[in-house]
């Protein structure tokens, strides 16, 4: 009786690590009838961004800050404020935030990930601004 | 009144007086409106005086310093929340800005002001005129679509 019960027991942490192995490795990525992103800005933003600022984020205040996934439905003004919001953080290295960084930090950008980020958020803001 | 209760109210004492000497470190405030939003940006008066009594006390120079904010530890946490709110957004700074952070703030303070989240309740319960009723809240979110199409616009 006790062998089965442990049995049990290990099947089930089991199945229930790799679940959450699999989904760790479902590829989330933005997707082709959203918002128009140069392909090298969304390998980046797929790798380092999506995995919180999409639907299915954990975090509820991540999501509040920026949806790359209904990027496509905001409004001229709210476009402006996310693209000067991440403009913001890659200036200050603020994401992705250093408590994630410090339990990952292999999912740090590099440097010419950062700038390319920058680089495009600026651009598609001067051409909301013309 | 008991020989303890008397020894642990005279360490309050103590300690109350002593934290009066931590320096608090208000942020300074400055008259100067040159640059300042309601100067600026043709800003109606209805709009200017919500501003004024529900805003400027953290997010301007202009702040209104009550003498519970010269006692510690209150004092503390008016010049942290003061210090904070001026680094999100300063109206007393407002020309200076590019219309980049201009359409950010203003879609900002259109959401917060519309959630309820702004101004802090913290800050309301004892400023009674700035807790907002909903007509002032949407003049302001009005306000702010307003001041965005203009830049927006303006080109």
């Amino acid at each position: 009786m006790k062998r089965t019960g442990i049995i049990v027991a290990l099947s089930t942490f089991a199945v229930a690590a790799f679940t959450q192995k699999l989904a760790m490795n479902t590829n989330v990525s933005i997707t082709e009838d959203g918002y128009k992103f140069p392909e090298k800005v969304k390998e980046i933003v797929d790798n380092r961004c999506y995995g919180c600022h999409s639907e299915d984020g954990k975090s509820p205040k991540a999501k509040k800050k920026l949806r790359w996934d209904k990027m496509h439905e905001y409004n001229k003004s709210k476009l402006i404020k996310v693209l000067d919001n991440i403009i913001e953080v890659i200036d200050k290295r603020e994401m992705p935030p250093e408590k994630y960084l410090a339990k990952k930090p292999e999912a740090k950008p590099t440097d010419e990930e950062y700038d390319k980020l920058k680089e495009w958020a600026e651009k598609e803001a001067d051409k909301l601004l013309k | 009144m008991n020989k303890i209760t008397k020894k642990i109210l005279i360490g309050l004492l103590i300690i109350f007086v002593i934290i009066q000497l931590v320096p608090a470190n208000r942020p300074d405030t400055s008259m100067d409106t040159t640059n300042d939003i309601i100067a600026t940006e043709n800003v109606s008066g209805e709009v200017a005086s919500i501003l004024h009594k529900a805003c400027y006390d953290c997010h301007s120079n202009q702040t209104r310093y009550p003498w519970y904010s010269y006692v510690a530890p209150v004092s503390w946490l008016v010049a942290k929340d003061t210090r904070e709110a001026r680094e999100e957004i300063n109206f007393s700074e407002w020309a200076t800005l590019s219309k980049r952070k201009k359409i950010k703030i203003l879609d900002e303070m259109g959401e917060e002001v519309e959630e309820g989240e702004m101004p802090m309740k913290i800050y309301t319960i004892i400023h009674r005129d700035a807790d907002l009723s909903d007509e002032e809240r949407e003049t302001i979110v009005n306000w702010t679509k307003e001041q965005t199409n203009k830049l927006l616009g303006g080109g």
